[in-house]
């Protein structure tokens, strides 16, 4: 009797775990649940988490590419090159595993090339995954990364609008705000970026949105309410390197010179990004610190040279930095393929700049013509307009100077004194 | 500072933002803009000896040159090389038994290597040295004082020289071959050790130098298996790609082996011996109760364990296993409760159970009339409470099964489990229970004055039975640290 019913218990227990239990392949989602479920309790890190998980399947394609999305997620902190390698690799590897519908890694495929600026690769990336899936976000996210970028701009708004219509979080409302800010409407783009900070989950994202508000408020020249900003993103996430450098920023706005270059060298010992050599360096040379920006130039100098080397994508700020402080005439050849490639309004505006100091100022005018194409107003944009008319003796060019110094007196200590001195020498300029 | 507007470009939820182009292709093996470093730590009876090693990419060489060639004569000096070491060395934070350490620079060299596009990278080589007393026993603790924000490798090794290590935070060897060549593996990249605790003893008498020992490996979890090769082989065999026939069949074997060797755990084998107490009379039938119980609750506790944890992700499985190892020992002490009262109870009372000098004999075993104890009742909440605490074991292989998606097999492994479980406990029952038969034999016939003591036998058992239960039940007491 006791057998009878002993036996019962194993086979109902059996039958329900039949009944609930999968009997195919897992999806993704569920391979995580049971691994969380296992008795060792899962690393809360998730580069760590993903790293035990390929160690405990490693033949499982969604571990591999769980871990190249990880890999990437740090390197948006670290700013850290090194680790695109990493992740490359572990697409690859779940690529290699699951060649067909492997959606995460095709998307994930794409974050990458959007992350190592190769704009083409990442829309083509983009179409597999939404062909592959249209109802699925990130494919979109892709897409509208990647073809703002491009200058395929509205293709990118297009996307951007899908990517929101399917998935309204912080990674829809930054791409619709940066896409609202390159036409021009920062109102707008700055309401975007509340809603992104309202529905942000992680100190990283808050940051992010907080500092992306402070350089909106920053190209309004609201230094202050910039500061603010820059301020919570860092109680948020302490080493958000792109908010340490808009508090370096608003620093030397306040003419606290001293506080500006401590933060910026303990920034670009950490992070070398061509943006912040730069900001160091020209706020250096301003102050007549010449020997003191010579680390800076250099290290500047070498990304060139890599660059020139490698024939990679071109960043357009650093590319301002050549035009400014080194050969103008490799700016405008590097800028040149860059251009071919896309027909973005940042490089535009960069080669139009670098055609105005290598002395080439009517190619120039075309160029930031271009630039001017979507509306995006910010004080850079206007002083190098302004500088390349007044070469041509345009009348237009005491307007833009003017408009550059009033959108934003502060946007360089470098080049703002210089559009103050060109103004002052027009004819009418003095007003 | 010049705020020109950027590109902004993103990860699943922030945006990652314009990195360095120059960076996509990468001369170092661990990027051009990293700074690498490696501490070598070689540990004396009177001092400590450090051989660090500083390798700087391309882009910081850039930024770092203008500094390092101090008179600015475009060649690196020795004394440029000690003035950096130097700096290095008084960036180091170090104690021995809370003693700081002061280094001294014993030797330095800095040499640039061609990089990428023709760039310099640096390599800076210092050799320190700080007097220790480490000629008795001393903990030592080692930070280099690296910049933690900074990118790129961070390495630390220590070693013994006259001394044993007997704790060490870090490895004896460098996984880098000292920044020589940088692991290429994705799992295992970048180390970033920011600092080392050692602990030393003198050796005692033995010249040799003894390496530290890497720290203990993790206990496996969900407590101690038997078998842990045939358990990893198992899981492995659930894993693979093609079930075939064969795969299976051997799958079901490792199974049944598995279960056998879970049944001989401490805890079943003392449930065993404590059931065969109880029912010395009972013999072999009473041992396969035992051990068809304790299988068929087992088995049934593995499948609903799988079934809890695969229905709800929320439930954590250790805390599962905590309170059912509860349950079944307040089960147990309840059940040794009650036989203690009724031997008390017997004990005390009139109907002494006791043997009648005449009965005694080879047949006595299988008397028809023969009492029991606790009935068969409380046999089987024995077997019941046994089996109640799923062994982790089975219960891996069944998840794993699960996770595959191949239900149906896991279910077939764990009752091959159980079947496993099954035999043995019956071979140890029928074997304590003929043993138990013949000493009983062996104690009335040739001392008599023994058989007075018979009656105490019941208690004897009760107790078992009961110290058996209580230490279940402490065991599953939250709280209470596992055996």
């Amino acid at each position: 009797m006791t057998a009878a019913v002993g036996g019962a218990a194993v086979l109902a227990c059996a039958g329900a775990l039949l009944a609930l239990g999968p009997s195919g392949p897992p999806s993704s989602a569920d391979a995580g649940r049971t691994v969380t479920a296992a008795p060792p309790p899962p690393p809360t890190d998730r580069l760590a988490a993903a790293r035990s998980a390929v160690r405990g399947r490693p033949q499982d394609p969604y571990a591999w590419s769980e871990l190249g999305l990880a890999e990437l997620d740090r390197t948006r902190i670290t700013l850290d090159a090194a680790r695109l390698a990493d992740a490359d690799q572990a697409f690859q590897r779940s690529l290699a595993l699951k060649p067909d519908a492997n959606y995460d890694a095709v998307a994930g495929a794409g974050m990458l090339a959007n992350a190592r600026h190769d704009f083409a690769a990442a829309r083509e990336a983009g179409r597999r995954a939404t062909a592959m899936a249209p109802d699925r976000p990130i494919g979109y996210l892709v897409l509208a990364d990647a073809e703002i970028q491009l200058g395929d701009y509205p293709a990118a708004t297009a996307d951007t609008q899908r990517l929101l219509d399917l998935a309204p979080t912080v990674p829809g409302y930054t791409r619709a705000a940066y896409d609202l800010e390159t036409h021009g409407r920062p109102e707008e783009a700055r309401i975007a970026l509340e809603r992104a900070r309202q529905s942000a989950s992680t100190p990283g994202d808050t940051a992010f949105c907080e500092h992306r508000i402070g350089d909106l408020a920053w190209d309004q020249g609201q230094v202050d309410e910039a500061d603010e900003h820059y301020r919570r993103a860092l109680a948020a996430t302490p080493d958000d390197h792109y908010a340490q450098a808009g508090r370096a920023r608003a620093a030397a706005a306040h003419g606290q010179n001293e506080e500006a270059t401590a933060t910026y060298r303990t920034l670009v010992e950490h992070a070398p990004q061509p943006q912040f050599l730069v900001e160091l360096a020209e706020l250096q040379l301003s102050q007549h610190r010449d020997a003191d920006a010579q680390p800076q130039l250099a290290a500047l100098a070498a990304e060139v040279r890599l660059l020139d080397t490698d024939g990679g994508p071109v960043d357009p700020t650093l590319m301002l930095y050549q035009a400014d402080h080194g050969d103008p005439a490799v700016a405008v050849r590097l800028l040149r393929t860059e251009w071919d490639r896309r027909k973005s309004v940042l490089v535009a505006d960069a080669l139009g700049w670098a055609l105005h100091r290598a002395g080439q100022d009517a190619e120039a005018l075309g160029l930031l013509d271009q630039a001017a194409a979507t509306g995006w107003h910010t004080a850079s944009f206007a002083y190098h307009r302004g500088t390349v008319e007044a070469a041509l003796g345009r009348p237009e060019a005491a307007t833009d100077l003017r408009a550059a110094l009033r959108l934003n007196p502060y946007f360089s200590p470098y080049h703002a004194p210089q559009a103050r001195q060109l103004l002052a020498s027009l004819p009418g300029g003095n007003g | 500072m010049n705020r020109t507007p950027r590109a902004v470009l993103g990860v699943i939820a922030g945006l990652l933002l314009g990195l360095a182009p120059g960076a996509a292709a990468h001369a170092h093996p661990l990027g051009n803009f990293s700074v690498n470093r490696l501490d070598q730590l070689r540990l004396l009876p009177d001092r400590i000896e450090d051989a660090a090693v500083v390798d700087t990419a391309e882009i910081p060489t850039a930024q770092d040159r203008e500094t390092a060639d101090t008179d600015h004569d475009g060649v690196i000096s020795p004394t440029e090389a000690a003035a950096r070491c130097t700096e290095l060395a008084a960036a180091i934070r170090a104690d021995a038994d809370g003693q700081a350490l002061s280094w001294r620079v014993a030797g330095s060299a800095l040499e640039y290597h061609p990089g990428a596009a023709g760039l310099p990278t640096t390599r800076l080589a210092c050799t320190l040295t700080a007097p220790a007393a480490l000629d008795r026993p001393a903990e030592v603790r080692f930070v280099p004082g690296t910049d933690s924000g900074r990118l790129g490798w961070k390495e630390i090794t220590a070693a013994g020289d006259g001394l044993r290590l007997t704790a060490s935070s870090v490895p004896a060897e460098s996984v880098s071959a000292g920044l020589s060549t940088y692991p290429q593996s994705l799992l295992d990249r970048p180390p970033a050790t920011l600092t080392a605790d050692l602990r030393t003893a003198p050796n005692s008498g033995e010249p040799a130098s003894t390496t530290a020992r890497t720290g203990a490996a993790p206990p496996a979890p969900g407590g101690w298996v038997p078998f842990p090769g045939l358990e990893r082989w198992l899981s492995a065999l659930v894993g693979t790609r093609d079930l075939t026939l064969p795969v299976g069949l051997l799958a079901v074997a490792l199974a049944l082996l598995l279960g056998a060797g879970h049944a001989a755990l401490p805890g079943h084998a003392k449930l065993a011996v404590a059931a065969c107490l109880a029912q010395r009379r009972g013999g072999l039938r009473a041992a396969l109760a035992v051990g068809a119980t304790v299988t068929v609750t087992h088995t049934a506790g593995v499948l609903l364990t799988g079934l809890l944890l695969t229905a709800s992700v929320g439930l954590a499985g250790e805390r599962l296993l905590g309170w059912l190892g509860l349950l079944g020992g307040v089960l147990i002490t309840v059940i040794g409760g009650g036989l203690l009262y009724r031997a008390v109870r017997v004990l005390r009372g009139g109907t002494p159970h006791r043997h009648h000098p005449h009965d005694h004999g080879h047949h006595h075993h299988h008397h028809p009339h023969r009492r029991r104890l606790g009935g068969l009742a409380s046999l089987l909440g024995i077997g019941l409470a046994g089996g109640l605490v799923p062994s982790p074991s089975a219960l891996v292989v069944l998840l794993g099964a699960v996770a595959l998606g191949r239900t149906a097999f896991g279910v077939l492994l764990v009752i091959g489990y159980g079947a496993g479980m099954a035999l043995a406990l019956a071979a140890a029952g029928a074997l304590l229970a003929g043993g138990s038969t013949r000493l009983a034999d062996l104690t009335s016939r040739r001392l008599p004055t023994l058989r007075r003591l018979a009656p105490y036998s019941s208690l004897l058992t009760a107790g078992v039975v009961l110290t058996v239960g209580l230490g279940l039940t402490l065991r599953g007491l939250p709280g209470v640290p596992d055996l």
